[in-house]
């Protein structure tokens, strides 16, 4: 009798495990993983499309991001970057910001930016200055303030980046410690 | 004795019946234009002459020469534009030479004085003594040009100085012409392309023996190819700036465009 009952335990016990993986696996195809390229692509994508406000394009290749507006051309090296990736409010403003800020902020080795006007055509001519930037911010535009209680429904877009980001980073060979504090 | 001179003059004086009409101070202008010459070209001196065009050097021997242009006037006093013979005196002594053509005629066709003008001026002094003869009655003009005539130097030496340093000799060839390349100079001169991104050009100097030119080469005008060589090699220390290396490789679409980069921040 107790046999039995125990057959008839294992028996449930291993046709709900098997039940349970099967609905798992129907529910939860799990997505392809991005390579360097895709992700890029998907920073430079989703980037551009949530910055509603200005005109903006990026380019990239292989762990570099120029991202050109009207006023400004900027470059970016992510294997320069300073974990974290940052997600910041400004004053007056809606939107959510990504920061990503660069190692050797003086030196302009991992972020460059330069003035783009009529006289360098908006950057189309390759005259003008590169200068250091320490930091570039994404800008996401978020119409409902993410602090606060809306905090989780409104925060998805920016902390999509700024995991994209990182991502991508710690692909270019950007490194991050672990600390025993 | 003396009595008797006297005498004499101022017996001939009233003969000539000489009215004393001779003029202090006269002033003489032009008058008909005589004669006019020029001399052959008289040699003067020598000295060399490098020019500078694009890409190529000429190395020419100048050969510098003098040409006298005279001409004489008749001379003619100017306050009642008489001739001169005929103004200061009446007398028919004075008559005798009133006729200055003659005297020219004479001077010009090797008669008496016996000068051609190419004479004249290839010996100054024999020039000189003629012309002081010669102001006496007329208005002598004597102007002179200068000419030159060029020839190429071949199989000279040209030394290259990039920025006053030495960094190569050239050779002319049989027309006087060196060619350079700015790239190959400005390799050879080791010069860091740095400067050429944020100085204010470079200084190309070709020197020979007697002549030397320059020319200042604006940091636009510096030839792609030399920023290409550069890159290559001094491709180990421009990595050293890792992410810049990078990011300026993306941006550039050329050596030059990638050196701007790298260096204008």
């Amino acid at each position: 009798m107790i046999i039995k009952k125990f057959m008839l335990g294992v028996i449930l016990i291993t046709a709900s495990f098997h039940l349970a993986a099967q609905t798992d696996h129907q529910e939860n195809t799990p997505l392809p993983t991005a390579n360097k390229t895709q992700i890029a692509e998907w920073i430079a994508q989703h980037a551009v499309a949530w910055d509603e406000d200005t005109k903006l394009e990026i380019t990239g290749d292989d762990c570099r991001l120029q991202i050109n507006r009207d006023n400004t051309s900027s470059i970016m090296n992510f294997s320069g970057i300073l974990f974290p990736v940052e997600i910041i409010a400004k004053d007056n403003s809606k939107h959510a910001y990504v920061r990503v800020r660069f190692k050797d902020r003086y030196s302009g080795d991992y972020g460059m930016k330069k003035a783009c006007n009529t006289q360098n055509e908006f950057c189309k001519k390759n005259i003008g200055k590169w200068s250091p930037i320490s930091y570039f911010d994404f800008k996401v535009t978020d119409v409902v303030n993410y602090i606060g209680m809306d905090r989780d429904l409104n925060h998805s877009k920016s902390r999509s980046l700024a995991r994209a980001l990182t991502h991508y980073a710690k692909l270019c060979n950007a490194k991050d410690y672990e600390f025993t504090f | 004795m003396k009595l008797k001179v006297y005498s004499v003059i101022l017996l001939m004086a009233a003969v000539s019946g000489c009215t004393t009409t001779k003029v202090q101070n006269v002033k003489h202008e032009r008058g008909q234009l005589l004669k006019q010459e020029v001399s052959e070209p008289v040699y003067v001196s020598s000295s060399r002459k490098l020019s500078l065009t694009d890409n190529q050097v000429k190395l020419e021997q100048i050969d510098n020469y003098d040409t006298k242009e005279i001409k004489i006037y008749e001379k003619v006093q100017s306050t009642n534009l008489k001739r001169e013979g005929t103004t200061v005196t009446d007398s028919p002594f004075m008559a005798i030479i009133g006729t200055p053509g003659a005297i020219l005629a004479d001077i010009f066709t090797l008669g008496t004085v016996g000068f051609t003008s190419d004479m004249w001026v290839k010996d100054t002094h024999e020039w000189e003594t003629v012309k002081e003869k010669l102001e006496n009655d007329f208005i002598v003009d004597e102007t002179s040009k200068r000419s030159y005539q060029s020839s190429p130097l071949g199989n000279a030496k040209v030394d290259v100085f990039i920025n006053g340093v030495f960094v190569d000799t050239m050779m002319t060839d049989r027309s006087g012409m060196a060619y350079f390349d700015l790239a190959n100079l400005l390799n050879s001169s080791d010069l860091h392309p740095k400067q050429f991104i944020t100085n204010k050009g470079v200084n190309v100097e070709f020197r020979s023996s007697q002549a030397k030119t320059s020319k200042n080469i604006s940091n636009r005008d510096i030839p792609e190819n030399y920023f290409a060589i550069q890159f290559d090699k001094r491709r180990a220390e421009l990595e050293g700036r890792k992410g810049r290396f990078e990011n300026c490789s993306f941006i550039a679409k050329s050596k030059r465009e990638f050196f701007e980069c790298f260096y204008q921040s």
